[in-house]
């Protein structure tokens, strides 16, 4: 009994120890936000909780610095990439898992090693191939290479849900009337949907937070995405206003924070379910 | 309507397999076939190429006289149950029922009428809502099978769809796939590795070995003139006996060291008759093997009784007999099918040149594990097969 009391006091306290190494950057980024420019500075910090400096704050980053564009860009090429790289990923995933073709381990792990390469070395030549087509500043210049980006962890992520599907299912709907495709809609689709969330999530969350691409392709205010407007706002202004640039960190990370909290329960019951049941 | 016909069919996986190798058959309509034998005989493989899941190598299919080769499993008419029964887990009883009809354009209101109707006869009404991880093993096996019949199709596949079951569960089914096949007349190819599966339900039995066909016949002539050692030794529970006995002159038969006096007219003094001065093996099932009583002038056999399992209604002897085993590609293919010990078995017997035979004796039989006895062997249901080939002695 004190036993099991002792150990529960220990993992709360380890817990805990994790949550304040992990929140106290964001709860100083706040409490930044919260102050005007005079008083950030001050030895030792204090605590300011004056509603008309917090809305002036705010207000400056959303409407004066076009914050809510960069929001806007973020959603729709967030989505945007997502959507179609599961249109083509998933499907992709079905035939590696089901088909029989020449070099299918292979070209599965090939797929796979795209993914190990960091974005920056190819961050050069992506700009120029996006240059090429004249697709530089504008949407479809970055979901282009955002799709590239989310593809491989789609196809393998799904490729794991594929393969725990038993093969009877579809030899099952084979004989009841369908083809390979209207099997993958009416009968697969519906049973992988936990993985289709995943790596919808993962695919968003790192197009959501990807900086260096987007700030080869982008070079306009208007067609940013958050992280590229978020560091225009910080180094281009000089010198900078730490209450604004905290606002402005605090406003990157809000989206992503009700995001995760939506999907959480998804995240936790997709991996699982991905692994070992 | 709804024939099937096999015709020099082969399938070769790409690593080279060969599953299917020349199978030749004519499953006539409304007729219940039944394919066995042991794991990897190719059963399996035959009946997913009639379903249209596996390609076919070599030779034709033909469902109602329709070459089928080439053809999408959904074009074919046929519906098929499958083992892990395959049920949509993301679809209620009635929508996996329904499914195959939904497919086949057919109306809404007719799928609901179709589905009741099924459910009506599968006792499956109450559980229409529900989705198939609620259903037990026995309620699952019986969606899936509506679902095949729902669709009235020319054929049914059956791929060992009681094997998940337990066993009384099974019985139970056999009896109601039996009863629904008898009812609807729909031709049926019914894959097991039960070969108790294959003697109750089968009009004709296909027994498969290596991919070959061995033997089709009506269960009772497979029983009682099996073709081969394989089909001997495979079809029967407990199996036929086997032991090696040398043609002797003066119509005898040399079984170790005792002498048994063969018949003098039936099929096997007969066959026995062209094989003087040579070893063959022969075969006696347990029930023709009963306690030597002083008035009958059967052949008598000696030997020791091992072991005794009393089953009720009758008790199974098991003796040890001087004589050598029959120990031939055959007989060790059946045995590894039942498992590594029956494999061990028959090489210890081999070993010490000691045969184990199996006899039916009646209920109460006063008979000891350790004693010595005599057993009366009628012979005139016996088999002779011979050692190289492994065909019976006067087939074909």
């Amino acid at each position: 009994m004190t036993l099991r009391f002792a150990g529960r006091t220990i993992s709360y306290v380890v817990l805990l120890l994790i949550a304040a190494v992990a929140l106290a950057p964001f709860l100083v980024l706040l409490i930044i936000s919260f102050k005007a420019r005079i008083d950030v500075l001050e030895v030792p910090p204090t605590l300011h909780f004056d509603w008309s400096t917090i809305s002036e704050n705010y207000r400056i980053v959303m409407h004066d610095d076009g914050f809510i564009t960069y929001i806007k860009n973020s959603l729709i090429v967030t989505f945007a990439s997502t959507a179609l790289a599961l249109a083509i990923g998933v499907p992709a995933a079905y035939a590696f898992s089901r088909l029989e073709f020449r070099g299918r381990d292979n070209w599965a792990s090939t797929i796979l090693s795209f993914r190990f390469m960091p974005p920056v070395a190819v961050a050069i030549p992506i700009f120029l191939m996006i240059q090429y087509i004249g697709l530089t500043d504008s949407y479809l210049g970055l979901i282009l290479p955002y799709i590239a980006f989310s593809l491989p962890l789609v196809v393998w992520i799904m490729i794991g849900f594929f393969d725990e599907i038993p093969r009877e299912i579809d030899d099952a709907a084979m004989v009841d009337g369908c083809t390979r495709v209207g099997l993958l809609f009416r009968v697969m689709l519906p049973l992988v949907r936990p993985g289709i969330l995943v790596s919808a999530i993962f695919g968003q969350i790192f197009i959501w937070n990807e900086f260096l691409v987007g700030l080869y392709i982008i070079n306009s205010q208007d067609r940013g995405t958050i992280p590229i407007g978020a560091s225009s706002l910080l180094t281009t202004e000089s010198p900078v206003d730490w209450n604004i640039a905290a606002a402005v960190g605090i406003l990157t990370v809000i989206p992503m924070l009700i995001f995760s909290l939506l999907v959480q329960r998804w995240i936790v019951r997709g991996i699982t379910a991905g692994t070992v049941r | 309507m709804g024939t099937v016909t096999f015709d020099g069919v082969g399938k070769v996986f790409p690593d080279g397999t060969h599953a299917v190798t020349d199978l030749g058959l004519e499953v006539a309509d409304g007729e219940f076939l039944v394919l066995v034998g042991p794991s990897g005989c190719g059963k399996t493989t035959a009946l997913r190429m009639v379903a249209g899941l596996e390609t076919i190598t070599r030779g034709e299919i033909r469902i109602a006289d329709k070459v089928v080769n080439d053809l999408e499993p959904r074009r074919r008419d046929i519906a098929m149950v499958f083992q892990n029964y395959a049920l949509y887990p993301h679809m209620t009883v009635a929508q996996n029922i329904g499914f195959g009809l939904k497919m086949h354009g057919f109306t809404k209101s007719e799928v609901e009428r179709r589905v009741n109707e099924i459910a009506a006869v599968l006792d499956l009404g109450d559980l229409l809502a529900r989705k198939p991880r609620a259903l037990s093993g026995g309620q699952r096996q019986r969606v899936a099978m509506g679902r095949a019949i729902v669709r009235n199709p020319a054929v049914f596949l059956m791929d060992e769809p009681l094997s998940n079951l337990d066993a009384k569960l099974r019985v139970q089914m056999r009896a109601e796939i039996s009863r629904i096949q008898r009812e609807l007349r729909t031709t049926t190819i019914y894959v097991t590795h039960d070969q108790i599966e294959a003697m109750t339900m089968g009009d004709r039995v296909v027994v498969m070995r290596k991919g070959r066909l061995q033997q089709v016949d009506v269960p009772q002539v497979l029983y009682d003139h099996p073709a081969n050692l394989f089909v001997a030794s495979f079809i029967g529970s407990p199996s036929m006996n086997l032991f090696q006995g040398e043609v002797a002159a003066g119509g005898m038969l040399q079984v170790g060291t005792q002498r048994l006096a063969l018949p003098r007219d039936g099929v096997f003094a007969r066959e026995l008759a062209t094989q003087a001065g040579r070893l063959v093996a022969v075969g006696v099932r347990p029930e023709w093997i009963v306690p030597a009583s002083s008035g009958d002038d059967r052949p008598r056999l000696r030997g020791t009784v091992v072991m005794t399992e009393a089953l009720g209604f009758e008790v199974l002897v098991h003796v040890e007999i001087d004589a050598a085993p029959v120990v031939t590609s055959e007989t060790i293919e059946v045995a590894l099918d039942v498992d590594a010990a029956a494999l061990a078995d028959l090489e210890a017997e081999r070993s010490k040149q000691r045969t184990m035979i199996v006899a039916r004796f009646p209920a109460g039989s006063p008979v000891r594990a350790g004693e010595t006895i005599e057993l009366g062997l009628d012979l005139s249901h016996a088999q002779a097969f011979d050692l190289e080939s492994g065909l019976a002695l006067g087939a074909g």
